[in-house]
């Protein structure tokens, strides 16, 4: 296993109080899965990607245990931390205006990444090929005018652009696990094609864990072999990413995937769960899924379904005991 | 209905490298990125446009210059029938909003949530807040103390929206206004966003690559690509027959739960200092002839549409 996570909890502090936004997950991967995350906005994911790359703000904190390498990722030192946040597991953050230095020029950073794996593995540091292999990358994902990208500073790109900066960077780092968090966001169909293909490529050829937290659930089924739906901080369901999409379980999941806009309706009002997401002030006693669900009974309303083994998955839901 | 915006023939180049003084002084020749050439169109009120197009083809900037965060290189922009001068920025920022691509650096870091949102108004209106937020799906307790990075990434972006709302300006250009969020909340605020737009009659100019958003929300579409409009046309017909090849190459490669394939189109992305020759499409394009490689196609009228290909002649 290279990366197991046990009992899971985070916290983060507030001026309103302190709340915990994920709830005792368990979570393993495999080298060489590609696990996609979905769920609804707010419901924890950008936490957990930060957390297994131990880069929770000041005011959060986790419990439980993340293991990485034979190591509690959230006991090691700090610089071993630094070390494993350069080569092992790299973020591409939801905002990749976070993951680059703003006073630095875009070729700057992306020569640093690759002195950073060459280092790693041993190989030449020689500034001309650094640059070359930069350049290259960047054509790969589609920018045209490399070399005048290399010069500008990140401000001076379009969204799309800062985007595939940051995937740049990825490439060029090769880590052993890659979190993205909704690393497509800004690319068109065509460009975000050409991503993924690439994501598959250095999946395939390096090995490379990727854990891609996206909204979209058309680009889950396309890139992951695994899902996790992700509710309230807690999962919902996970298993197989096809069999969850072609026979969803879980309402929630089953709301999810309805709610993917079609070329067939286009009229009237667009599907969307009915209600809000709960607020994490006011979670619903029971099923944090209780007050939306359309099948809810009694017994959701008074108590927690546990992760059931249902099939070939696991599933959170009463409707399955 | 009236025209409420219009561009004539609109340019804008960056440099691509900020010049020092050695540079000028030693007159070498600056290096512009064309990220608009030449784009006219015009937009009528009570209505919306989305423009769609590749990532880097002049989307943002075209919505920075009608907000006057830009200023044009070239060609001149009209707010309602007048010029966009200095004289009235003032009063075309009053009646423009524009919901930004990259909320969490757009917003004032330093400020609470109901603050920001709130900010357009004269007064602190906490009902009018807590009322937009709930419409939006943010629960009002849990947030409105808190400051931007305290929020989840679609948690801000309905924050931006909100801001943008609350005070119902004449026309909102909105950058990519859903891009984070989960299908069922981006329905929400798109259901949202339309019974504003017919309430209030507002205008929209609506950015986005998802071209199913654009399907629902848009009257009229707009492809952008490298800088120049490729195609225009009323909504049902542009998604429905594209005739631009580029347009239906977008249409092509959207994912699916039916396909695990995925085919990037192939060829290169041109350049936007040096535009190949041409029409800027022909590397890629898979109907290619050979007066594409050496003559721009202009923009034309072609039934209801207007395109910019040879293959309609
Ligand atoms: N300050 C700047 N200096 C130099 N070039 C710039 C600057 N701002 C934008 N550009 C370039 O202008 C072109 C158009 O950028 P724009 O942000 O309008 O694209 P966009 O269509 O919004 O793309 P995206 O979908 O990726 O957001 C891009 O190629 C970009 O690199
Ligand atoms: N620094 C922070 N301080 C306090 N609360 C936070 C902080 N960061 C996130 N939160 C809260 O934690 C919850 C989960 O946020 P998270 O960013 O993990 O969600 P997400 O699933 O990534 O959502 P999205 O799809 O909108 O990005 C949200 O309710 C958010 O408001
Ligand atoms: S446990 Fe009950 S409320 Fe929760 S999802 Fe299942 S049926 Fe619905
Ligand atoms: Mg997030
Ligand atoms: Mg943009």
């Amino acid at each position: 296993m290279l990366l197991t996570i046990r009992n899971l909890s985070v916290f983060y502090n507030t001026v309103v109080g302190k709340f915990k936004v994920i709830e005792d997950m368990n979570l393993d991967l495999e080298e060489g899965d590609i696990i996609s995350l979905v769920g609804e906005s707010a419901s924890g994911k950008s936490t957990l990607g930060q957390v297994l790359t131990r880069m929770l703000p000041g005011t959060g904190s986790a419990e439980g245990e993340v293991i990485f390498d034979g190591k509690d990722v959230l006991k090691i030192s700090e610089n071993r931390m630094t070390e494993i946040r350069g080569t092992s597991i790299f973020m591409i953050f939801q905002n990749p205006l976070n993951s680059l230095n703003p006073v630095k020029t875009v070729g700057f950073q992306l020569i640093e990444a690759a002195r950073i794996r060459r280092e790693r593995d041993h190989l030449s540091t020689d500034e001309a090929e650094m640059r070359k292999e930069a350049e290259e990358s960047l054509i790969s994902l589609r920018l045209p005018d490399a070399d005048s990208i290399m010069r500008r500073y990140p401000h001076e790109l379009s969204g799309g652009q800062v985007q595939r900066v940051v995937i740049c960077m990825a490439l060029l780092l090769k880590p052993k696990i890659l979190i993205a968090d909704e690393p497509t966001t800004a690319l068109d169909v065509t460009i975000q094609a050409q991503v993924i293909n690439l994501l598959r490529t250095l999946n395939k050829e390096m090995k490379m864990t990727i854990i891609f937290i996206t909204h979209d659930i058309g680009l889950a089924y396309v890139l992951s072999n695994n899902l996790v739906v992700l509710y309230s901080g807690r999962i919902m369901e996970s298993g197989n990413t096809e069999s969850i999409i072609k026979k969803p379980l879980h309402p929630y999941t089953s709301g999810l995937i309805g709610s993917i806009p079609n070329s067939s309706k286009t009229s009237g009002k667009l599907f969307s769960i009915k209600g809000s997401p709960p607020s994490y002030l006011s979670l619903p006693d029971g099923c944090k899924f209780s007050n939306r669900c359309q099948f809810v009974f009694e017994r959701c309303m008074q108590e927690e379904p546990k992760l059931l083994d249902v099939q070939d998955r696991k599933v959170k839901c009463w409707l399955y005991e | 209905m009236s025209e409420i915006y219009r561009f004539e023939d609109v340019r804008k180049y960056y440099l691509s490298q900020k010049r020092g003084l050695l540079e000028i002084a030693m007159r070498t020749k600056p290096i512009y990125v064309k990220a608009l050439d030449n784009v006219s169109f015009t937009l009528t009120s009570n209505q919306v446009l989305a423009v769609v197009g590749e990532s880097g083809s002049g989307k943002t900037t075209m919505g920075k210059i009608m907000v006057t965060l830009e200023k044009p290189t070239s060609g001149k922009v009209f707010f309602r029938g007048e010029e966009v001068n200095k004289k009235n920025t003032a009063d075309i920022r009053e009646n423009i909003d524009m919901v930004f691509q990259n909320p969490s650096t757009s917003l004032n870091p330093r400020m609470k949530i109901k603050h920001i949102i709130s900010e357009s108004l004269k007064n602190f209106d906490e009902e009018k807040v807590q009322d937009i937020m709930q419409q939006v799906g943010l629960p009002y307790n849990e947030l409105k103390d808190k400051q931007p990075r305290e929020l989840s990434g679609g948690q801000v972006q309905r924050v931006a929206i909100s801001k943008a709302i609350i005070k119902k300006p004449e026309l909102i250009v909105l950058d990519e206004p859903t891009s984070a969020l989960d299908e069922s909340i981006q329905a929400q605020i798109l259901n949202l966003l339309v019974d504003l737009q017919k309430q209030f009659k507002l205008t929209y100019v609506f950015i986005t690559h998802n071209i199913y958003v654009a399907k629902y929300i848009a009257d009229f579409i707009v492809v952008l690509y490298a800088g120049k409009i490729i195609e225009y046309g009323k909504n049902e017909e542009v998604l429905e027959k594209p005739l631009h090849p580029y347009t239906q190459l977008l249409i092509t490669s959207i994912p699916t739960t039916n396909s695990k394939e995925l085919k990037p189109p192939v060829g290169d992305v041109p350049s936007l200092i040096n535009r190949p020759e041409g029409c800027s499409f022909h590397p890629r394009c898979p109907f290619a002839m050979e007066r594409c490689k050496t003559q721009e196609p202009p923009l034309r009228n072609h039934g209801n549409y207007l395109v910019a290909c040879w293959l309609y002649e």
